[in-house]
């Protein structure tokens, strides 16, 4: 199993290039740990929430926390070491399941099976789900 | 005077498990919070790759990413303490102005992207700004097809005068092809390299734009050691580098056993006084370099040792400074 650490929180920027490319925004997969990670005490509400996904290894998970670059988007030239977001995809977290978000408010964490959640993972260059 | 905000990075029982986290918990305007921005590491294996970005910073309002002493490497490569081991293109990409990273072991194990580095500033958003990174060990976790950067700093669209310190660090072992213990490409990056052991790279150096000193520096055992343009002095070389105060060494592992307690298993260690870096080097406290990578003052003689390491004469043992006051 592999656990999500999840921003929960939009961080801005002032200057708008700097927003987009450079911020954590809410939804965004921070870092992935294997099941049991002990966690730290900043690293839970209001800031991160901790998404649990049985079935998934921390090897697959890695997908999840790699950065949008300059040549994802259709048209751009490619050059992968321009990040353009801070994470290609996002955890919709505002159409979450109301059962997910009242387990989420109450643990600190929701633990919930890849099928169940894809269709709320957003490849943001694509505008597709899982 | 700013504040400040100390998070620890801890696998137990700190504010966050790795460095990346708390970045993306952290980031925030330092300036309008007149705040410095502390990383504090202990130690542990961190495997998330790390980008600053998305903050707003000053000279006195910047990010430091530092280990204490306790948790630090000891001159050596050393898994007891913290290190970063990352499988990414980038361990620690820098895309803000005014960082300071101080006693950090990373390595970079991708194996596929060209280009790979250990720290890369890569982001108009350092303009003006000063990128410090003092007492680290930057090297490769892994043999590549392509060598990869200990410190790359490339060609940026948009960028304007960045400095980037370098002092009392070793980079090393980045000699499969085209590796460079640091790579500079750009014209408005100003580089200064001190007190820095860089060694078994295919390229030590290599300046194709921008502005290179160089000084105390061991620059050894790399196929080249520097290429481009550039003021070097006080630095030993086994390849022929005029400038004053540099030392010319044999190609050869006679001069590097002469002068390292054991280079060949990563000790930088002066071996004795009759190395001869020992007492070779220029005064750097203007410069802001006052000890060297494990803390000891500089210097313990009349002048400054040249490389990582500053030899202590007698057995009253070393001075521990290890400084938090200033940057």
């Amino acid at each position: 199993m592999a656990e999500f650490l999840v921003k929960l929180n939009d961080n801005t920027h002032v200057n708008p290039t700097k927003d987009q490319s450079g911020c954590y925004k809410r939804g965004d997969v921070v870092v992935v740990m294997p099941n049991g990670h002990e966690w730290g005490k900043e690293e839970g509400y209001p800031k991160f929430v901790v998404v649990k996904i049985p079935g998934m290894t921390v090897a697959a998970g890695q997908k999840y926390i790699e950065p949008q670059i300059q040549g994802d988007l259709v048209g751009e030239m490619r050059d992968p070491t321009i990040i353009t977001r801070r994470r290609k995809y996002n955890v919709l977290l505002d159409t979450a399941p109301q059962a997910m978000i009242v387990a989420a408010r109450a643990q600190g964490y929701i633990t919930v099976d890849f099928e169940s959640i894809k269709n709320i993972i957003k490849n943001q260059a694509t505008g597709q789900t899982e | 005077m700013a504040t400040e905000v100390i998070k620890t990075i801890k696998p137990s029982g700190g504010d966050y498990t790795s460095l990346s986290a708390w970045e993306a918990g952290e980031q925030r305007d330092l300036v309008t919070a007149d705040e410095i921005a502390v990383a504090e590491c202990y130690a542990m294996a961190d495997t998330t790759a790390v980008v600053l970005d998305g903050w707003t910073t000053s000279s006195t309002q910047y990010i430091k990413i530092y280990t204490p002493p306790s948790e630090r490497h000891d001159g050596k490569w050393n898994t007891s303490k913290y290190y970063l081991r990352v499988n990414s293109q980038q361990v620690i990409a820098i895309a803000e102005q005014y960082v300071v990273i101080d006693g950090i072991q990373a390595e970079v194990t991708e194996s596929w992207v060209s280009a790979r580095s250990v720290i890369h500033v890569n982001s108009s958003g350092a303009s003006n700004g000063q990128i410090d990174i003092n007492n680290c060990i930057l090297q490769p976790g892994n043999t590549n097809t392509d060598g990869g950067y200990g410190i790359n700093l490339p060609y940026v669209f948009g960028l304007t005068g960045a400095t980037v310190n370098v002092s009392n660090s070793i980079i090393q072992g980045f000699f499969d092809t085209g590796g460079q213990g640091i790579g500079i490409s750009e014209a408005d990056f100003s580089l200064n390299v001190y007190n820095s052991v860089i060694t078994n790279n295919e390229t030590g150096i290599n300046q194709s734009a921008g502005t290179v000193t160089i000084t105390n520096c061991a620059i050894f055992n790399n196929t080249t050691d520097v290429t481009g343009t550039m003021t070097v002095t006080y630095t030993a070389s086994d390849d022929t580098i005029s400038g004053t105060g540099n030392i010319d060494w044999d190609s050869g592992s006679t001069d590097w056993n002469a002068n390292f307690t054991d280079y060949s298993n990563g000790d930088f260690s002066i071996k004795d006084t009759g190395a001869d870096i020992y007492n070779a080097g220029t005064d750097l406290s203007g410069s802001g370099v006052t000890d060297d990578i494990i803390g000891t003052a500089r210097p313990q003689s009349t002048n400054y040792d040249i490389g990582a390491f500053e030899l202590i004469v007698g057995a009253s043992g070393p001075t521990i400074v290890h400084s938090m006051a200033g940057r």
